[in-house]
């Protein structure tokens, strides 16, 4: 279809009707070029990604007595869970932020991240029936699974803003950073998935190491506690965990903590180069997908 | 209708890589290898090995040719859903593919959202399918009551009937079919192949792989005779399908000869 092909590709999709040939039917030239997407094809696909998610949000939910309310159950659960071991048994230091409402900004952050990259690795081969069927755009497949995080994304960021008046806080005018923060979490998210995407269709292994990373980086990143509390030496490391930067973003727009300029370099940095490196990798495979997946 | 053809292929060329990309064992080879040994064989096959065809606008076309021939590498790489070893490949219009029964179906959902689903993925508005969906549901003879149940309760026969019925039921210029009426029933398949005839003559472009040569005749105007991945023979399809079968009995009792005695000629030269 038109978005991504064409190398040379020679008119835009036009409305297509049968049996009007009044406007001239747009061409599709194949040839066996190493790259046919380009960036912008992001946004193009967009339209597809949506149609996509929905159908995996329908098809979620379907048979099941809470529907969608699961969405928002796993990342409260996390809460209550974090607010008790971190918060009154382990009583980590939250710079004089309730626990609670520190907590809920990492976990806004690490669900959104987990649940996108999980299912961000597997839909190139979660949907080989249609790719080995249909000209659908691959690039949609991974816009589509971000989409599809959106729904919960968006609950546990009002949950965020709503809890910090409730807390007796109130919120600066950094909240206005929160937009762009979004942004650059998406981006990151974009570039970690578009490889592990690509790498899984042709090395399931991926789909079984991804699990077991979420597992390590959880407690690796600094979700459930302050990067100020870690010792010295070892913070350091932290602040090249490219998470790192997004979180100590997120809390000091909704919290107004003080960001970590190290962490936040660092995750600027990552996001860049893993863009680059991710696009490279996924443009380079995204055409073969239909004989190796 | 215009002279520009609906589809041009030139010196198509597909490989695949052949054996498993990845295992314990072969990672265990590859280690070997590095380590000094030997290095793992990694064999492609040719599927298509040079195919140059134009398919007019408002033309039928049947593909014909043994398994493994190329006819459905061809209509893959017609329908963009694989690229090219080497070779090019123009499309004019919306090109429709029924490539395998059912594929891209959700079962989750009914047989309306698949509908609408199947559309969305070929860039059709909603307004378009929705104005389809009546006719869509007349034709693979599924109940209202059935078209908003999830297609995971109906029978493989309805699923094949929907899949089908919404394939051709949608607006584009080129259909493309891969064998799927094999499993239909003998008044399905007449209903089918009277679907094709109005779409044909309505001057939609047709490309059709089908074992089945009386229907091939019926429905195509050209037969393209492809054998290891080349076009052999192309021509008027009462003339290419008769040949052809001919070719296949002759086949048979090739086969059966050296069964007899026992011998293993797995080839026969091609007319």
């Amino acid at each position: 279809m038109a978005p991504v092909t064409g190398a040379t590709s020679g008119a835009a999709e036009p409305e297509l009707r049968a049996g009007h040939g009044r406007t001239p039917l747009p061409v599709r030239v194949t040839t066996p070029t190493a790259r046919r997407i380009r960036p912008r094809d992001v946004f193009g696909t967009l339209p597809m990604a949506t149609v996509l998610a929905l159908r995996d949000f329908q098809s979620r939910y379907k048979q099941s007595l809470l529907g969608p309310i699961w969405l928002i159950v796993q990342p409260l659960t996390m809460l209550a869970g974090f607010t008790i071991v971190f918060g009154s048994v382990a009583k980590v230091g939250t710079e004089g932020i309730p626990y609670a409402l520190f907590a809920v900004v990492g976990i806004a952050v690490w669900t959104t991240f987990q649940s996108s990259v999980l299912y961000g690795t597997r839909s190139i081969v979660a949907n080989k029936g249609i790719l080995s069927s249909m000209p659908v755009p691959r690039l949609s497949f991974i816009s589509g699974t971000m989409l599809g995080t959106l729904p919960q994304f968006v609950f546990m960021v009002v949950l965020a803003i709503a809890a910090v008046p409730v807390a007796g806080r109130s919120l600066g005018p950094q909240l206005l950073l929160l937009p762009l923060c979004s942004l650059w979490l998406f981006a990151l998210l974009y570039a970690i998935i578009m490889p592990l995407a690509a790498w899984h269709t042709r090395y399931r292994d991926v789909g079984s190491v991804v699990p077991f990373m979420f597992q390590a980086g959880l407690f690796l990143s600094p979700i459930a506690y302050p990067l100020s509390q870690v010792p010295e030496g070892l913070r350091t490391i932290m602040e090249l965990n490219p998470l790192s930067g997004v979180v100590e973003a997120w809390r000091y727009a909704l919290l107004g903590s003080e960001p970590s300029l190290l962490a936040l370099a660092s995750a600027a940095v990552w996001t860049l180069l893993l863009l680059v490196g991710g696009w490279t990798i996924f443009s380079r495979a995204e055409p073969r997908f239909a004989d190796v997946v | 209708m215009s002279s520009e053809p609906a589809v041009e292929v030139v010196d198509l060329v597909k490989e695949y890589e052949l054996g498993e990309i990845a295992s314990l064992q072969h990672t265990v080879a590859l280690v070997r290898w590095r380590l000094g040994g030997e290095r793992p064989r990694s064999d492609t096959v040719r599927a298509l090995d040079g195919v140059s065809l134009s398919i007019g606008q408002g033309e039928s076309v049947a593909i014909l040719g043994r398994n493994g021939s190329g006819k459905s590498t061809l209509v893959k790489l017609i329908s963009d859903v694989t690229v090219p070893t080497a070779g090019l490949i123009r499309v004019r219009g919306r090109v429709m593919p029924l490539l395998s029964v059912g594929a891209g179906f959700r079962v989750e959902l009914t047989g309306r959202e698949n509908v609408m689903l199947l559309g969305s993925m070929l860039g059709l508005v909603r307004r378009d399918i929705a104005a389809a969906m009546e006719e869509i549901a007349e034709f693979a003879e599924i109940a209202r009551a059935h078209l908003d149940t999830p297609v995971k309760r109906y029978s493989s026969g309805m699923r094949a009937r929907l899949s089908f019925a919404a394939s051709l039921g949608l607006p584009a210029q080129v259909y493309i079919l891969d064998e799927v009426l094999s499993a239909a029933d003998d008044g399905f398949k007449e209903r089918a192949a009277q679907h094709l005839e109005t779409l044909r003559d309505g001057g939609a472009t047709i490309i059709f792989i089908s074992h089945e040569l009386a229907l091939l005749e019926r429905i195509c105007q050209r037969g393209v005779w492809l054998d290891k991945g080349r076009v052999l023979r192309e021509g008027a399809i009462d003339e290419i399908a008769p040949d052809y079968h001919v070719y296949l009995l002759e086949l048979a009792e090739i086969k059966a000869r050296n069964r007899g005695l026992r011998l293993e000629v797995e080839e026969m030269p091609a007319p």
